[in-house]
């Protein structure tokens, strides 16, 4: 009882943080995944006079990943009725060629119109389409969310700094004590540490066990899930294999950070 | 005799400025008892204190050992406390530690095998009657019981010197008598040098013993 004692308390902490730094893995996927699927459906619609030089054009703008010729057939297809086969030549000769335009990756308001503004100084191009305001709120909206998310990542590590000087400070107190009397018979540091590291360890796995249960049990829940779908509009995976070992890194490194402080602490009071 | 302790004009203050040991000279041979007296506020415990190294000589020679206390590295000190067993009055186990585990502790530090310290651990808390509370915790035992399992602790390594720190300050008279056989058992069958710092010498101690009285700062032999 009494040695559980002993390690609720770090467990505790390690599992404020790792619970904030996993909802922030999650928020970090939330916002990539949306920023992906923004990518995805993003594109913008080129007009040109002249047929365009598909590899030139992918070559003269880095931005553009791939260009796609939209066939006009499809669009005339809908007049087929109204009009007569003739007008219909006519129409088709008359109309200039539509481009579909994919990027690289999602852009900044900056980048479209930088962008759009090359495409139309070439002299065979009618007209790029960039489709700007909806744009410009969509891409508002997800600076937003990015920012929310660095506000989050910041307040984690304002946190765990707080939680590891309270740790510290209890450590101290609980251990101070022994490492002094252990002292007094002659035991060299590495024996009088050994004790706060060997526990570090313990309570570092515990609480990353706890953590790892604890987000798989929400990824398995299924009414959970059909809530967060709802929100997140994604498929986020609440806990990868991978999230299990940055974990462990990280409560780890903050443990044994928290051990040594304490040992240097009590090193500089001997 | 081997001098176990010289002290040389030694100086022992508080803070580095008020005098509490005053440029005394006094010498201990290897297996002598030694009473150290003194009214409270004397100066016997700083005195102690300065022998296992707590506190550094602020003037003077203070030889424990052969090591000289003065300059001591944190390395020589730890050499020389493992052959040091120390006694307080407030006992000082540690109380997440299974009295086992406390007698254990010099043994450890010492680097003796598992079988080797169990052993000893069993002996000794036999000698002081409580092999029936191995599994026990400081806290679960009376300040009595405490100090047996401090005694045994500090005897648990057979060292050469053995301080002890007005040992049956709060005892019953039981455990105060088991607590000054083993002292005196000490000196006599493992040649240990005992020093003992007391406000009174029990009247039944059963060995040839040295008495130093500490007064005004200034330490002098009672014969």
């Amino acid at each position: 009882m009494k040695s559980l004692k002993n390690h609720i308390s770090l467990i505790l902490a390690l599992f404020a943080i790792l619970f904030a730094i996993q909802i922030f893995f999650v928020s970090e996927r939330t916002v990539d995944a949306y920023e992906e699927s923004l990518h995805n459906s993003y594109s913008l619609i080129v007009l040109s006079k002249t047929p365009l030089d598909e590899n030139a054009f992918v070559k003269r703008y880095k931005l553009v990943k791939s260009i796609e010729k939209l066939d006009a057939d499809k669009m005339l297809n809908e007049f087929k009725g109204d009009l007569s086969s003739t007008n219909l030549g006519l129409l088709k000769s008359s109309l200039p060629k539509f481009y579909r335009i994919y990027l690289t990756h999602y852009p900044s308001p900056k980048e479209i119109s930088g962008l759009s503004y090359k495409i139309k100084s070439q002299k065979n191009i009618a007209r790029v389409e960039s489709f700007s305001k909806t744009h410009d709120r969509i891409h508002r909206m997800l600076l937003l969310l990015s920012q929310v998310h660095i506000f989050f990542a910041v307040s984690i590590v304002v946190i765990a700094v707080l939680l590891i000087i309270k740790e510290m400070r209890i450590w101290h107190y609980e251990h101070q004590n022994r490492m002094h009397i252990m002292s007094l018979f002659g035991s060299p540091i590495w024996l009088r540490s050994a004790v706060l590291y060997k526990m570090a360890f313990i309570d570092t796995f515990f609480s990353t066990l706890f953590i790892s249960l604890i987000f798989f049990a929400f990824g398995e829940n299924e009414q959970l899930n059909s809530y967060l779908d709802s929100i997140l509009t994604h498929d986020v995976t609440l806990l990868l294999p991978e999230d299990i070992l940055k974990l462990f890194i990280i409560a780890l490194s903050t443990s044994m950070l928290l051990a040594s402080l304490v040992i240097f602490r009590q090193k500089e009071q001997a | 005799m081997n001098k176990v302790i010289h002290a040389k004009e030694l100086t022992l203050t508080y803070n580095g400025k008020d005098k509490i040991i005053d440029n005394i000279s006094f010498t201990v041979h290897s297996a002598e008892f030694v009473f150290i007296t003194g009214a409270s506020g004397s100066g016997k415990s700083t005195l102690l204190k300065s022998l296992y190294g707590e506190l550094h000589p602020d003037g003077g020679d203070l030889i424990v050992g052969g090591v000289d206390m003065k300059n001591i590295s944190r390395k020589k000190l730890n050499f020389l406390r493992r052959h040091i067993g120390i006694v307080f009055q407030d006992y000082k186990l540690i109380k997440e530690w299974t009295i086992e585990k406390n007698v254990q502790l010099p043994l450890m530090i010492a680097g003796y095998s598992k079988d080797v310290c169990q052993s000893q651990v069993d002996k000794l808390l036999n000698h002081v009657r409580l092999n029936h509370q191995l599994g026990k915790y400081p806290l679960e035992l009376s300040g009595g019981e405490q100090q047996r399992v401090a005694m045994a602790r500090a005897l648990a390594h057979n060292p050469i010197l053995i301080l002890a720190d007005e040992p049956t300050g709060n005892l019953d008279d039981y455990s105060s008598r088991l607590i000054w056989d083993l002292l005196v058992g000490a000196k006599e069958q493992l040649q240990s040098t005992v020093v003992v710092v007391t406000h009174h010498i029990p009247s039944s101690i059963n060995t040839d013993y040295k008495h130093f009285h500490i007064e005004n700062g200034t330490i002098y032999e009672v014969t």
